[in-house]
C-alpha cells in the first residue's frame, strides 16, 4: 500500500511539474543592450544635442507662472555656458553664467554678480521646474552616473531604447536613477525620467519637435520638463534659433560677458 | 473646644527639644518642595517662553495648508489681513499680533567689480548663501518676539576700519592706513566725528585723471558705517527706494559672509509670481539667540517692501500671536478659530504645541520628568516624616501610662495626640511655607545661572538661566503633604493607644 502511495506521488509531482510548462507558450527573448552598447549609445546621444559649440535663441514658457521669457544662449562643451535674457524688458539683462561646476547668476537691477552655493542647487532657475543644479549639471551625465545594460521598448510607435543610468558612488547627484529613452534609429532622445530617492518619478522631460539646424543636425526644437508630483507644473523650452559650432571664443564666457552681453 | 486646643499646645511644648526637632525636618521639607514645584514651574514657563519668544510665537494665524507647504503660494491674502487686524486688537487674551512675510533666498556681499572684470579667481572665492528673509513690522514685532532684544553688541573700532576699506575699495585703493585712521575710534564712533574720518580717508585718493574715481562715492559709503548697530526702526527710512534697505541679519550668516554693521549685502529671490526680485541691503545690526537657525539663516528687513517686492503687497505667510498665557495658547488659537471661521475661513489659528511638535514633545517630557521626581520627593518625604513623627510619639508610651493611671480616657488621649500632631504639623509647615516662598521670590528675581547661555536642542531653544515661580498650588500641595504624612505617622501610635494597659505602658523605657 505504502509503494502504491509513493509511486502514485511521484508521477503527480512529475505532472505537477510538466503540465504548467506545457501550458506557457515561451516568448521570444526581448531586446537587450550590454552596458556597453548602452554607453556607446548615450555618447552618441550627447554628441548628437551639443556637438563642440553652440549659439542659440530660445523662448522659455513656465507654466506655474503663465510666464514666457526668451533668452539667448552659447555653449561651448564640455561645461561652459551662458544664458543672457532679452524679454520681457524687466527682466532682460538677467542672466546665468556657468564654468565647469561653479554657477553665477546677474541682475542688472542691482548690478550684482553671484556665485550660487551647493547648497541652492536644487532651487529653481529663474522660477521654471529647471533647477541650478540642471543647468550646471549639463556638460555629461556620464561624469556622475553609471550605465546600465538598456532594453528594447517602443515610446509613441517609435522603437527605442530605455537606458538606466545610477549615480556614481560619492557623486554630488540628487536622483536614486535617470531613465533615458532614444530612438533606435538614430539615438536622438525621446524622453528622460528622472526618479527621486524614494524611488518614485519626480520629473519627466519630454524632447519633441525634431528638426534640422543650420548645419543640417536633427535638433529637438521643443522641450518639455513636466514635474510629477504637481501635475500642473511644466516648464517648455522652445528653441527659436540653433547653429552648431567648431568653437566660441573663450571671452565669451567671462564675468564680463554676463554682465555687459556680448 | 479652646480648652483642649490649648492643652494640646501646652502638650507640644512640654518636650521643647523634641518638639523643635521634628518641627525642623517639617520646615525643611515644605521649604524644599516648595522650591522645587517653584523651580519646576519656571523650568516649563521658561522652555516655552525661550522656545517661543525668539520667533515662533506663542501662536499664528496661517492660511490652511501653510504649516504643510510654507512657501509664497500659500499666504494670508490681504483682504483677510484686514479682517484679522480687524478682530486680534480686541482678541481676548491675545496681547499682541503681528504679520510676517517669509521667503528663500540667495544672499552675498555686495562689494565693488574687482578692477579686473576677467579676474575670475575673484569671483570664485564670492561668497554667496541661502537665507530665510523674513518680513516684520518692527513696531508690532516687539510685541510678539525679542528678535529685536538679540542685537549683537556693536564694535565702533572695527566698524571704523571696515567702513575705511569699505570706501576705499570703492575707488580701488588699497587700504594699509585704516587701522591708522580709525585708531583714535574705541568706544564711540558716529555722527560728526564719523563723517570726518570718512573724509579723511578718501580725500586726494582720485588720481586726476581718473574719470572713474569719485571721492565722493568714497565718503558716501563710509558714511553707512556711522550709524551704531540697532534693529529696524518703526519707519523705514527707506520706504522709497524699491531697491534699497536696511537689513538685520542673523550672527553667523554675517560670518559667513564675512560681513558686519554698515557692510552692504545683495539679495535675490522669487516674487509670488515667480519673477525674479533682487535687492540691496544696509546691514544696520545682527542678532543671536539660542536658535543656530535665526543665527544661521535670518535676513530680517521691513515686511511693508518686502511684501511689494514679492508682489504680495497687503499679504502675510503668516500672523504672530503673543498670548498672556502660553500655556494655553491651543486653547486661545481655538477660540480665535470660532471667529475666523465667518471672517476669513481659509485662515486657521495654530497654538505652539501644532506649530511646533519637537516643544510639544520636550515640554511633555520636562513635565512628566518633574512629576516623576516631584512623586520621588514625596516618597522621601513622606516616609522620614511619618518615622520620625511614629517614633516621637511612640517615645511618649510611658506618659500615656501615666494618664490612663491617673483616669485619662484612651480616646481623650488619642485625639489629643492626633491634633497635637496636626498643630505641630501645620505651624511648622507655615514657618517652612514662609521660608521656601522667600527663597521662590528671590530666585525668581535672581534667577539660577547653569552658566551655559541659551542652547538648541533638536531645534528646541531653551535657556539656562532659570528663575523660579512663587505658585498658589506649591503652597497647598507643600503644606498638605506634611500634614498629611504627619498625621498619618501619628495614627499607627494613636490605635496602639487605643489597646494600652496603663501597667504596660508604666514599663515602657
Amino acid at each position: 500500500m505504502k509503494r502504491i502511495v509513493a509511486v502514485t506521488g511521484f508521477l503527480a509531482f512529475i505532472w505537477l511539474a510538466i503540465v504548467p510548462a506545457q501550458a506557457e507558450p515561451t516568448e521570444p527573448a526581448a531586446l537587450q543592450l550590454s552596458a556597453e552598447e548602452a554607453e556607446k549609445i548615450i555618447d552618441d546621444m550627447e554628441e548628437r544635442m551639443r556637438g563642440k559649440a553652440s549659439v542659440g535663441e530660445m523662448e522659455m514658457y513656465i507654466k506655474r507662472w503663465d510666464r514666457t521669457m526668451r533668452m539667448k544662449f552659447w555653449e561651448l562643451y564640455p561645461d561652459k555656458s551662458l544664458v543672457r535674457l532679452t524679454a520681457p524688458a524687466e527682466d532682460a539683462g538677467m542672466g546665468s553664467l556657468k564654468l565647469g561646476k561653479d554657477l553665477w547668476s546677474y541682475n542688472p537691477k542691482i548690478d550684482q554678480v553671484q556665485k550660487i552655493p551647493p547648497s541652492l542647487m536644487l532651487d529653481s532657475w529663474m522660477g521654471s521646474d529647471f533647477t541650478n543644479d540642471d543647468i550646471s549639471r549639463s556638460s555629461s551625465i556620464k561624469l556622475d552616473y553609471t550605465i546600465e545594460p538598456g532594453a528594447g521598448t517602443t515610446y509613441k510607435g517609435v522603437d527605442s531604447w530605455r537606458v538606466t543610468l545610477r549615480p556614481k558612488p560619492n557623486s554630488p547627484v540628487v536622483w536614486e536613477k535617470l531613465i533615458v529613452e532614444v530612438a533606435r534609429d538614430d539615438f536622438r532622445p525621446l524622453r528622460q525620467e528622472y526618479y527621486d530617492e524614494k524611488r518614485s518619478l519626480a520629473r519627466i522631460m519630454y524632447f519633441d519637435d525634431y528638426r534640422e539646424t543650420k548645419n543640417g543636425k536633427p535638433y529637438p526644437y521643443k522641450w518639455r520638463m513636466e514635474n510629477r508630483q504637481d501635475k500642473d507644473r511644466y516648464t517648455e523650452m522652445r528653441v527659436i534659433s540653433m547653429e552648431f559650432k567648431e568653437t566660441l571664443p573663450k571671452k565669451t564666457f567671462t564675468i564680463r560677458s554676463l554682465k555687459r552681453g556680448r | 473646644m479652646w480648652h483642649f486646643l490649648g492643652l494640646c499646645w501646652r502638650d507640644l511644648w512640654r518636650n521643647r527639644r523634641r518638639t523643635l526637632l521634628v518641627g525642623f525636618v517639617m520646615i525643611f521639607a515644605v521649604s524644599i518642595m516648595i522650591l522645587f514645584v517653584g523651580l519646576g514651574t519656571g523650568a516649563h514657563d521658561l522652555m516655552i517662553r525661550s522656545a517661543t519668544d525668539s520667533f515662533l510665537g506663542h501662536a499664528q494665524i496661517q492660511r490652511v495648508g501653510y504649516l504643510e507647504e510654507p512657501d509664497l503660494e500659500h499666504q494670508i491674502p490681504p483682504e483677510d489681513l484686514v479682517k484679522l487686524a480687524e478682530v486680534l486688537p480686541s482678541a481676548e487674551r491675545v496681547v499682541g499680533w503681528a504679520p510676517r512675510l517669509v521667503s528663500g533666498g540667495l544672499i552675498s556681499k555686495k562689494r565693488p567689480d574687482p578692477p579686473d572684470e576677467d579676474d575670475l579667481e575673484a569671483y570664485r572665492q564670492m561668497i554667496s548663501e541661502g537665507a530665510l528673509l523674513v518680513g516684520v513690522k518692527p513696531d508690532q514685532e516687539r510685541d510678539v518676539s525679542t528678535l529685536a532684544e538679540a542685537l549683537v553688541d556693536d564694535d565702533p573700532h572695527a566698524r571704523c576700519v571696515r567702513g575705511c576699506k569699505a570706501s576705499l575699495a570703492e575707488i580701488y585703493q588699497s587700504a594699509e592706513d585704516c587701522e591708522e585712521f580709525c585708531s583714535q575710534t574705541t568706544t564711540e564712533f558716529s555722527g560728526e566725528q564719523c563723517l570726518a574720518t570718512g573724509r579723511r580717508t578718501c580725500a586726494g585718493r582720485c588720481a586726476p585723471d581718473d574719470e572713474y574715481c569719485y571721492e565722493e562715492d568714497c565718503a558716501e559709503r563710509f558714511a553707512d558705517y556711522c550709524h551704531a548697530a540697532r534693529f529696524l526702526l518703526d519707519e523705514d527710512p527707506t520706504a522709497n527706494s524699491p531697491h534699497r534697505g536696511e537689513i538685520v541679519l542673523g550672527s553667523t550668516l554675517a560670518r559667513v559672509l564675512d560681513v558686519d554693521v554698515g557692510d552692504r549685502v545683495a539679495l535675490t529671490t522669487g516674487t509670488s509670481q515667480g519673477r525674479p526680485f533682487a535687492s540691496l541691503y544696509r546691514i544696520v545690526g545682527l542678532v543671536k539667540t539660542g536658535s543656530t537657525d535665526i543665527n544661521r539663516t535670518f535676513a530680517i528687513t521691513y515686511y511693508q517692501k518686502l511684501s511689494v517686492g514679492l508682489e504680495l503687497t497687503g499679504a502675510a505667510s503668516f500672523v504672530v500671536l503673543a498670548v498672556d498665557n502660553p500655556d494655553d495658547a491651543g486653547d486661545i488659537a481655538a477660540r480665535i478659530n470660532e471667529t475666523l471661521i465667518s471672517k476669513a475661513p481659509d485662515t486657521v489659528a495654530l497654538g505652539w504645541a501644532e506649530l511646533s511638535p519637537e516643544l510639544d514633545i520636550f515640554v511633555k517630557i520636562d513635565q512628566g520628568s518633574m512629576l516623576v521626581m516631584l512623586g520621588l520627593l514625596i516618597a522621601i518625604i513622606g516616609v522620614i516624616l511619618a518615622n520620625i513623627v511614629t517614633m516621637s510619639v511612640m517615645e511618649r508610651t510611658r506618659e500615656y501610662g501615666v494618664r490612663l493611671a491617673v483616669g485619662e480616657s484612651h480616646r481623650r488621649i488619642v485625639v489629643g495626640l492626633v491634633v497635637e500632631i496636626a498643630m505641630l504639623a501645620l505651624t511648622f509647615s507655615l514657618i517652612g511655607a514662609a521660608i521656601g516662598e522667600a527663597a521662590n521670590f528671590y530666585f525668581h528675581t535672581h534667577p539660577i545661572d547653569f552658566g551655559m547661555g541659551t542652547i538648541e536642542t533638536t531645534g528646541v531653544i531653551i535657556e539656562t538661566k532659570y528663575p523660579t515661580v512663587p505658585t498658589v498650588y506649591g503652597f497647598f500641595f507643600a503644606v498638605g503633604t506634611v500634614v498629611f504624612f504627619s498625621v498619618a505617622g501619628a495614627l499607627y501610635p494613636a490605635w496602639k493607644v487605643r489597646k494600652l494597659r496603663p501597667v504596660d505602658a508604666l514599663r515602657f523605657v
